[in-house]
């Protein structure tokens, strides 16, 4: 990571101004000492780029320290700062938005620091800012110093004027790449009479606006911002000598910057006596929530921002993180029918489980997604044929049963088969089927067969073009289907279907014909009755004769009269009655 | 505690069981196992606990199938209810406001309690005050099932 390092000892804005105190010139050659701000002295070589705060002693007299008697333009310490590793006293990190610098030493003071020129052009987002922001409100004390504004120095071109989000300020050299908490006299000369910070920047934004509308385009691809945010007093030097300075390590020019500088000189005078009035109090700006207000604002426009494009995120992402969050309930083929914590496990390693934030919410999401799901899968089961259990089990018997095993040794033997655990058939039902399928393998293959025949007889749903593959459900699950002889059933089944008509008979034809055969039952019912009636008639008539006949018998006989004359009658009438009124036949009556 | 099926007892339970029966199997087999564990070390109310928690769970899980996901059938939901895969008591309550995460039955009998008031898990964790030692109820180990928490 780039790391953008203040000059390397900035401490508490208080101490800047203590002198630094004297040392013996015993430097190795090519060290310098420098002093912190905290009055610390460290040494620093140029050559190889370290820093330590142990003194390097030599032999010989070390150059004297560059704060003595600084040159303008490149400064006594020449190449950049060693800036990247925690310089001895620094104690600002790399740690800060490193993502908003370039990956250098420093990125160039115009697009880190001009908030009037470039400011809109190469955010990382809206988002990362404004969660800085936010932290950065809440502890501000805890936030190391950064740079938050920059000037360039009208006189002295190379340098640039730096201001920290504390309200520090340095120098640093885009040139040299030399950042300074103190500012060298010449440089400082021309900071007095630089004008006040509101009005120059102003006027360079509005420049820089059209500059950057033409050849801005490459910055604002390369190079992300690290502004946070400006205020309209914003560049304020602690203009006194040897304050407050600091160091940037740069390295771009911007041509932009050179633009700025120009039109800067120009408004440098009227501004004069303003200017240095405001440097030599050195306050520290305070940041109050309208400068940040104001600052988000000017933001907002130069993006074209609405105001309700700031607010508008939440929801929307929360949308599309629930629909990621359900793909990824999908991906991982969850069980609808079970619960989230049984589930959670499977899915917390995914990178979408964080999208939902909350466990509560991702509760919720997975319970919708639940419900969904088991809808589809209801939705997809009934639209399934339902296949009857029995079908299955019959298949079942077919390889397992054998006339050897009773029923419960049967299912003793095979309870551990799924087809027996289905609770869809009842046991009963497992039973009756398996008693019906060995007392039907008992028979003889040609009853078996006649079985069948009569089974296809009697079903009313096949037709010609039924196939072997598509029989009713009817027959499949008879258990006089399931028995026949499996040699021949395929060729009893054809040639009984070549026999139907082409389509299995509809409603109104089963209607029709039905009523028909009621008609014809009628007629049968009513003819036998008939038949039964004229047979009982018959009967008594046969026997109303053969009582009549009888009768003409009897006065047949009683005309007979013997020598006896009517005394004979009499007679045998009163033996006929003591012998309990015997009709005697029509010879009895010459016996006695 | 739903009673063990046998094939020889079995009426054919209603369609839409076979979903639910891992889950159920799942449930049945954690509260064997809370049943046969070892009961040194805990204190005496706490050797039950385990089994309250498999039973809410279950009986959470039935409810949620039936009123949030509309998962299973009435017929099957009875079903359930009737073989005691689900509390039905204790799922009355919930259907209840103010008693939507009521952890067992015995934490709303004030009458068993000392002060005859509610059990602590019934307290919302607002009104518990700064203490922030995690309460465990003695009835079944809950640690609060106020609505609001």
């Amino acid at each position: 990571m780039a790391s953008f390092n203040l000059p390397n000892c900035p401490p508490n804005p208080g101490s800047f101004n203590r002198p630094p105190p004297p040392r013996p010139p015993m430097l190795a050659p090519g060290w310098t000492e420098h002093k912190a701000p905290t009055g610390h002295s460290y040494y620093y070589n140029a050559a190889t780029k370290t820093s330590t705060y142990t003194r390097p002693v030599a032999p010989t007299p070390a150059p004297a320290p560059f704060a003595a008697g600084p040159t303008p333009g490149p400064y006594p310490a020449p190449g950049p700062y060693p800036s990247f590793s925690q310089p001895p006293g620094g104690y600002y990190g790399g740690q800060f938005n490193q993502q908003q610098f370039p990956n250098q030493q420093f990125p160039p003071p115009q697009q880190q620091f001009g908030h009037d020129q470039n400011r809109g052009r190469g955010w990382m987002g809206r988002g990362g800012r404004f969660g800085n922001q936010r932290q950065h409100r809440q502890k501000p004390e805890e936030k190391p110093d950064r740079p938050k504004s920059k000037r360039t120095i009208p006189g002295a071109t190379p340098w640039v004027l730096v201001k920290t989000k504390l309200g520090r300020t340095f120098v640093h050299n885009t040139e040299t790449k030399v950042s300074l908490w103190k500012v060298p006299e010449d440089v400082q000369a021309v900071i007095d009479t630089m004008p006040p910070e509101d009005e120059a920047t102003k006027e360079l934004k509005a420049k820089k606006k059209l500059a950057s509308d033409t050849d801005g385009l490459k910055q604002e691809v390369s190079e992300p911002r690290g502004i946070k945010r400006l205020a309209p007093a914003a560049l304020e030097t602690e203009g006194k000598d040897g304050t407050g300075a600091a160091d940037i390590n740069e390295e771009e020019e911007d041509e932009e910057d050179e633009e700025g500088e120009e039109e800067e000189e120009g408004s440098e005078d009227e501004h004069d006596a303003h200017g240095n009035k405001r440097l030599k109090t050195g306050e520290a700006v305070e940041f109050t929530e309208d400068d940040v207000a104001w600052q988000l604002e000017a933001m907002a426009e130069e993006y074209g921002f609405e105001e309700d494009d700031f607010e508008e995120g939440e929801d929307m992402i929360a949308e599309d993180n629930i629909n990621s969050f359900k793909e990824m309930l999908d991906d991982y083929k969850i069980n609808p029918y079970s619960t989230w914590d049984a589930e959670m496990p499977r899915i917390v390693e995914d990178n979408r489980y964080v999208l939902v934030t909350t466990t509560k919410r991702r509760k919720d999401v997975f319970t919708e997604w639940c419900k969904d799901r088991i809808a589809e899968i209801k939705a997809e089961k009934a639209k399934q044929k339902k296949v009857d259990p029995k079908i299955s089990f019959w298949a079942f018997l077919k390889e397992n049963a054998s006339a050897k095993l009773y029923w419960p040794e049967f299912k003793r033997k095979f309870k551990k088969v799924s087809e027996m655990k289905d609770t869809k058939l009842a046991d009963k039902e497992k039973e009756k089927m398996y008693r019906d399928y060995i007392s039907h393998m008992k028979i003889s293959e040609s009853l078996r067969e006649n079985d069948l025949k009569k089974l296809l007889r009697s079903n009313s749903e096949l037709s010609r073009l039924t196939s072997l593959e598509d029989l009713p459900e009817s027959i499949l699950i008879d258990v006089r289907y399931v028995t026949s002889p499996e040699k021949i059933r395929d060729a009893i089944i054809k040639d009984h279907l070549a026999t139907l008509s082409e389509a299995p008979m509809n409603e109104a034809e089963k209607k029709a014909k039905e009523e028909l055969e009621r008609k014809a039952r009628a007629i049968r019912d009513r003819e036998a009755a008939v038949r039964k009636d004229q047979w009982r008639l018959r009967g008594e008539e046969q026997r109303a004769k053969d009582m009549l006949k009888e009768e003409e018998a009897l006065i047949e006989r009683a005309k007979i009269v013997s020598k006896r004359g009517l005394l004979g009658h009499i007679i045998k009438k009163e033996d006929e009655g003591e012998e309990g009124g015997k009709p005697s036949g029509p010879d009895g009556g010459g016996l006695p | 505690m739903p009673p063990i099926r046998t094939s020889k007892s079995s009426k054919t339970p209603p369609e839409g069981f076979d979903d639910l029966e891992d889950m159920l199997l799942e449930f049945a087999n954690k509260m064997k196992d809370a049943g046969n564990a070892p009961h040194e070390g805990k204190r005496k109310n706490e050797a039950t606990w385990e089994i309250f928690k498999i039973s809410h769970q279950r009986s959470r899980y039935i409810y949620d199938l039936y009123y949030n996901k509309e998962a299973i059938s009435k017929e099957l939901y009875n079903y359930l209810l009737k073989n005691n895969y689900a509390d039905a008591m204790l799922i009355a309550k919930w259907k209840k406001q103010g008693y939507e995460k009521l952890c067992c039955l015995r934490c709303i009998q004030a009458k068993e309690n000392n002060f005859n008031a509610t059990c602590i898990c019934r307290v919302p964790k607002a009104r518990l005050g700064t203490e922030q030692q995690t309460v465990e109820c003695v009835s079944c180990g809950c640690r609060g099932c106020a609505s609001g928490d």
